[in-house]
């Protein structure tokens, strides 16, 4: 008999496909807006693209150091770089074929070897909104490296330049008092310039950084918009318990042999599937389209986490409903409820931003145990021993929830 | 089939349900005559155990009703005052949900909904959706979901409320063949006509309490061969009382500034009465003669039109 009823609301919600695929449509829409604002793993990251094009013409040791510069590591994964003849880059830019044009100027290598000002000029694209701005930032970061090295470096420099204007080549002696000098300076400023890489490999990353790691950064924010928009798509669905009070269809399953118990608990087991259905169908586009990757032997946790966070959401908003006489009154308090909720819960700043007072109350909200969960998971790769916590908590959260909705729902005498 | 004791419901202060008392057989209409907020709703939501009386209590086939016995649901039909149907589904999805939840199934349901639906006319746009239905298409499917699965006990709660009269007619008929297959039909309205053509029996309900019950020949003959005349028009109630010194046969029935309903053996005295209250000065804007009938016999009994 409850599934019968649990049936017809299934089949009440597949002749209004679009209202529910808009419903979804919200976390989908959201996570798709942070893949495209982090990027995802893999291939389908949204790493930027920058086509520059450069006249040298300086064309000396240090210009091609620059133009090296945007062709090595990940500066190569988001510029493309070309250089073009003395004249021909503007017109490039201005029929909008490039991003930007980087200028160096005849003698820049001159001028910097004699401490004068010089200048790298930046042509960029009016028409494109982002890469030309990337490229600007870049080359400001170029300038400032530069310049930083040669006030660093001033004295070996000076030595350098007086032996070349001396003598065509330096003698032995020379050559060891610069070297020498050049290691007195590295071993000064290297803390400064260079990270050594004894250093690097000791240091210890923290979870926070592993955490804001570009692929990992997406699907963080996805367990948040995710859980909070699982509340808010229930929230939508629930709505049903005054759309049958209102239509007084509620009245005449009441009074069959179905009875109340089993309607109410029809619609807390509808809620269930349609939110879990809603909760999967957003990973699963996290995982196709976004990348988002997690190790295949944590899949059983992970479908076991979705299903209880869907449960006790369920719960959770019928507990909320049970209270409300009204449609209105659900629609004015529910949405608050959940963003107070999903607030504290990590489902829309990463708990670890909140004030320490409001983290101490992040273990009092569902979310909290569905996000942090989903976190363990995805991003720390915790298994189930770790997850015996979140699971027992949203199970604690599921049972208690649902039972107190179906006795303030018992004790309500309107129909 | 139906025996209600001494039932009764308070919401607050509000008495809606006052110990009222009545049984009903098998293939009775029987039929709650009142105006709206009269307690007739509240009485039927008690018996399909929607609310809890306060007192009083309900036996169906002998056994008292109470929500623990689902067996006891089956023989009961309802069809709501409202539309409770789905109306994004179609009728069929509509009649087979309400089938299946009484445990109707199978080729039985299918040849149940197909009766039900060409009884109610409405075959050829069982698959369209509700909501593409007219008030009266609605009505009638609304009425045959209440009787699928062949209750013993059929309470209708206005059926007819807002339909055009052939949509009515038609009601009327599915309510009348219905009883005639040997149910028992508790039908509650507030239209006098159809009140008297439909029911067996009818119990006249005011304030929650039945003024009369009885046949509608009972009913009418409470009121006897006198006529009730209705006066309205800017007088006192002394000016009446005054007159009515003048006339030991006429009776008043109900008075309040303004308004006056009397009762007047036969004809006789009328003419006179008439003609004393024009030369006493007394100004008259609205005077009413009615016959006896059901319409008297509730306005006798409860000081005020069924329409009030």
């Amino acid at each position: 008999m409850t599934w019968l009823l649990v049936k017809k609301d299934l089949l009440r919600l597949s002749k209004h496909p679009v209202g529910f695929l808009l419903l979804l449509a919200a976390p989908i829409f959201m996570a798709s807006l942070m893949g495209f604002v982090f990027g995802g793993d893999g291939d389908n990251g949204m790493t930027p693209h920058v086509d520059l094009v450069i006249e040298d013409h300086d064309d000396t040791f240090v210009s091609g150091f620059i133009k090296s510069a945007f062709r090595h590591g990940k500066m190569a994964e988001m510029f493309n770089v070309s250089e073009v003849d003395s004249g021909k880059g503007r017109a490039l830019v201005e029929n909008d074929k490039v991003s930007a044009l980087l200028i160096i100027p005849k003698g820049f290598s001159d001028s910097l070897w004699q401490k004068k000002t010089t200048e790298l000029t930046l042509v960029k694209n009016p028409s494109q909104a982002f890469a030309p701005k990337i490229a600007e930032e870049t080359v400001k970061i170029l300038a400032e490296g530069g310049d930083r090295l040669l006030r660093i470096a001033d004295r070996p420099i000076s030595a350098i330049r007086a032996e070349i204007a001396d003598t065509n080549s330096p003698s032995d002696e020379s050559v060891a008092a610069i070297a020498v000098m050049i290691n007195a300076m590295m071993q000064k400023s290297a803390d400064l310039i260079f990270t050594p890489p004894i250093k690097m490999k000791e240091k210890t990353i923290s979870t926070d950084e592993q955490i804001y790691d570009a692929g990992t950064l997406f699907s963080f924010f996805l367990t948040g918009v995710a859980v909070m928009f699982l509340y808010f798509i229930l929230n939508g669905m629930a709505a049903d318990y005054f759309r049958e009070r209102d239509h007084f269809t509620m009245r005449r399953i009441i009074v069959s042999p179905a009875g109340k118990a089993r309607y109410y608990f029809s619609k807390h087991i509808y809620l269930f599937l349609a939110g879990l259905a809603s909760f999967v169908l957003v990973w699963i586009f996290g995982f196709i389209v976004w990348g988002v990757r997690m190790p295949l032997q944590l899949a059983s946790p992970f479908l076991l986490l979705c299903v209880l966070i869907a449960f006790s959401a369920a719960g959770v908003i019928s507990f909320l409903y049970s209270f409300f006489r009204t449609r209105n009154q659900a629609a004015a308090v529910t949405p608050a409820v959940i963003l107070l909720l999903s607030m504290l819960g990590g489902g829309m700043i990463p708990v670890d931003s909140l004030p320490n007072f409001i983290k101490s109350l992040t273990i009092y909200s569902p979310v909290y145990w569905g996000v942090d969960g989903l976190q363990q998971i995805i991003i720390n790769h915790e298994s189930w021993h770790e997850l015996t916590l979140h699971f027992g908590v949203l199970t604690g959260i599921a049972l208690v929830a649902t039972a107190a909705s179906f006795f303030v729902q018992g004790r309500k005498a309107s129909l | 089939m139906l025996n209600v004791q001494n039932l009764a419901k308070s919401f607050g202060n509000l008495v809606a349900v006052d110990h009222i008392s009545f049984e009903m057989s098998k293939g009775e209409i029987f039929g709650f005559l009142g105006p709206n907020g009269a307690g007739k709703t509240t009485t039927i939501n008690m018996i399909c155990g929607l609310l809890t009386p306060d007192a009083g209590s309900i036996f169906i086939d002998g056994e008292e009703l109470d929500s623990g016995k689902p067996q006891l649901r089956k023989k009961l039909g309802i069809v709501p005052q409202e539309i409770a149907l789905y109306e994004d589904l179609n009728a069929y999805e509509n009649l087979a949900f309400w089938g299946r939840l009484y445990s109707l199934g199978g080729a039985a349901l299918k040849k149940r909904m197909d009766e039900l639906l060409q009884i109610a006319g409405l075959q050829e746009r069982a698959k369209d959706r509700v909501k593409t239905y007219s008030g009266g298409m609605k009505r009638r499917l609304n009425m045959i979901a209440g009787m699928l699965h062949r209750p013993e006990l059929l309470l209708l709660d206005e059926p007819t409320v807002g339909i055009d009269p052939q949509a009515r007619h038609n009601i009327l008929q599915i309510v009348r063949d219905f009883a005639a297959g040997g149910a028992a039909i508790l039908y509650t309205t507030h239209y006098l006509d159809e009140a008297e053509s439909l029911c067996d029996r009818l119990a006249i309900i005011d304030h929650g309490r039945i003024l009369a019950a009885g046949s509608a020949g009972d009913i009418k003959a409470i009121v006897g061969e006198n006529s009730l005349i209705k006066l309205n028009g800017s007088f006192t109630r002394d000016d009446i009382n005054q007159l009515a010194v003048k006339f030991p046969k006429i009776k008043i029935e109900a008075i309040k500034d303004g308004e006056v309903i009397l009762s007047v053996p036969g004809q006789d005295g009328t003419g006179a009465l008439i003609e004393e209250i024009i030369k006493s000065g007394v100004k008259i804007d609205n005077l009413q003669i009615k016959e006896p009938s059901l319409d008297s016999a509730f306005i006798k009994l409860t000081g005020r039109e069924l329409r009030d």
